[in-house]
């Protein structure tokens, strides 16, 4: 089947309140006033995902990405007092298209999008994490980490919608990318589109190569330089390995490590 | 014995030069304080010294045990046996302090430390500063206040026992129980490792309680005077206003015109030029 979802795992109070129906989208119902932790490793390389989660439940997605993505689309629906969390740990060669549209539909709601990215050998990545506020009192953040390196690319577009009348909505965006080498690239979005004025938002983006002053610590303690710029750089991934369970969290230590 | 010669060192910083032709010698097992007003190159002579990429030697000689030290790296430096404990650490997130100590310590180790060692390493050099041990799980000096970011670096050098340590205003941030911790430590790797040392302060009270062995004062990119410990007394009372009338040396003020270029944020960012008002 086009978009089955080959595997899932997830963890919940109640084993009914997870319905998978596998159709044109592959749809994940997530009932009322639920709990759920749901990781998600393996996709075929063409996969449309949507998430409806019930009022005033929480979704913590984990997608551990190692396989080669042609494309990806993930919609969520977060409605009244209910918050959805996805961590992103992406370690495979290819991201063709990442797209993620996160819906604040109730007041209350809240969503968050964790993502640390590796982009190596000529890989190119480009992902499209985007949320509507569509009323008042909702909370989103992009946070994102990225290391492109042996002429590889990333790029990140994060688009937050407020719209009109959507008071008191607050929407955060942070990205930032380390390039390893000169040929390496990085592309970065952080988008506002604001269509009512009482709200919060902000957004920052840096992009640069390691920081002279850090690695000249380093140096200075007789670490060399190539291994200075490891250290820095697991530094900057590294910490998305601690959402995942530790078996997961000690692939990905092994991934990045055997990157560098 | 070891010994650091700096030999007629000139250097200049973004095409500004800063020191002017310093001579100093500093052997294994002395203190050697190193006074001077603000703004007159000591900072300079401490990063030129360890090779910082920001400063450049146009001239002059730096020689540790008939080795040219400016035909280092900055990592080859370290591994010679010279140590700086800066002034501003860099707060590094990401990068765990149990990580960069272990691997900063096989740096200058032909065989990799075990772990039981490493530990215990550890677990004694933490009690000399006074840090607590659950410190090394936390990123390299993110977050640390300023008195155990001084104190993290002088952990950095009992960890690495080097032949040389030159200590940039160690005392600055500490308080008194602080002041007194770092300085035992400072004499006992004096004393029991024979290190010599390199020791920017503008406090006597520092300098009372290590008892250097000499002293140097830094004026206008040169050393204009070398002592011993009363040149330390004598400035702390009587300030540098006697170098101008006894040895004939205008004391250039310090240039507070400068400012560096910045930005701030992404949606505003704003340049201050210089000059701007």
């Amino acid at each position: 089947m086009k978009n089955k979802i080959t595997s899932y795992f997830y963890e919940g109070e109640n084993k009914n309140v997870v319905s998978l129906k596998h159709e044109e989208t592959a749809s994940f119902l997530i009932h009322d006033d639920s709990n759920i932790l749901l990781d998600i490793n393996e996709f075929n390389e063409n996969n449309n995902v949507s998430f409806i989660i019930g009022n005033n439940s929480k979704l913590t997605l984990r997608l551990l990405v190692v396989n080669n993505l042609d494309d990806l689309n993930i919609k969520v629906n977060v409605p009244r007092g209910s918050k959805f969390d996805m961590i992103v740990a992406d370690f495979s060669d290819k991201v063709e298209k990442f797209n993620t549209l996160v819906s604040l539909e109730g007041e209350d709601s809240e969503a968050s999008i964790h993502l640390a990215t590796l982009s190596k050998e000529g890989n190119k990545k480009k992902f499209n994490l985007s949320f509507d506020h569509k009323v008042g009192k909702t909370k989103s953040l992009i946070d994102c980490y990225g290391v492109s390196k042996d002429s590889s690319l990333i790029k990140i577009d994060g688009i937050s919608h407020i719209y009109e009348n959507a008071n008191k909505a607050d929407a955060t965006q942070k990205v930032r990318v380390i390039l390893f080498d000169k040929e390496s690239e990085a592309i970065a979005n952080p988008i506002l589109k604001i269509d009512c004025n009482d709200i919060k938002a902000q957004h920052a983006c840096a992009i640069g190569s390691l920081r002279e002053e850090h690695l000249y610590y380093l140096l200075s303690r007789g670490i060399e330089i190539n291994e200075a710029r490891s250290l820095i750089t697991l530094g900057y991934l590294l910490p998305i390995a601690q959402y995942f369970e530790e078996k997961d969290g000690e692939k990905i230590k092994e991934i990045i490590g055997g990157a560098f | 014995m070891k010994s650091l010669k700096i030999k007629n060192l000139h250097v200049e910083v973004e095409g500004k030069e800063i020191l002017k032709g310093v001579n100093l010698t500093i052997n294994e097992g002395e203190i050697l304080a190193l006074l001077g007003p603000n703004g007159h190159g000591k900072s300079t002579l401490l990063a030129a010294i360890m090779g910082n990429p920001r400063y450049k030697v146009t001239k002059g000689e730096i020689i540790l045990d008939d080795k040219d030290v400016l035909k280092m790296s900055v990592d080859e430096r370290s591994k010679a046996g010279l140590f700086l404990a800066f002034q501003n650490p860099s707060e590094i997130p990401g990068v765990v302090s149990a990580d960069f100590f272990k691997g900063a310590i096989n740096a200058h180790r032909d065989n990799k430390i075990k772990l039981f060692e490493f530990y215990r390493s550890l677990e004694t050099a933490c009690k000399e500063v006074n840090l607590p041990f659950d410190m090394v799980n936390r990123n390299l000096n993110d977050g640390f206040s300023g008195g155990e970011k001084k104190r993290n670096e002088i952990l950095q050098m009992i960890l690495l026992n080097p032949n040389i340590a030159m200590l940039d205003e160690i005392d600055s941030g500490l308080d008194v129980d602080a002041i007194n911790t770092v300085s035992e430590c400072i004499v006992k790797q004096n004393r029991e490792k024979n290190t010599g040392f390199l020791v920017i302060s503008h406090y006597a009270r520092l300098f009372d309680l290590i008892h250097p062995s000499k002293a140097a004062v830094m004026v206008n990119g040169r050393i204009v005077t070398e002592g011993d410990s009363s040149l330390i007394s004598k400035i702390d009372k009587e300030g540098y206003e006697w170098i101008e009338k006894e040895l004939g040396i205008s004391i250039k003020k310090e240039d507070q015109q400068s400012m560096n270029k910045v930005s701030i944020g992404v949606c505003a960012t704003k340049e201050v030029l210089k000059n701007e008002k």
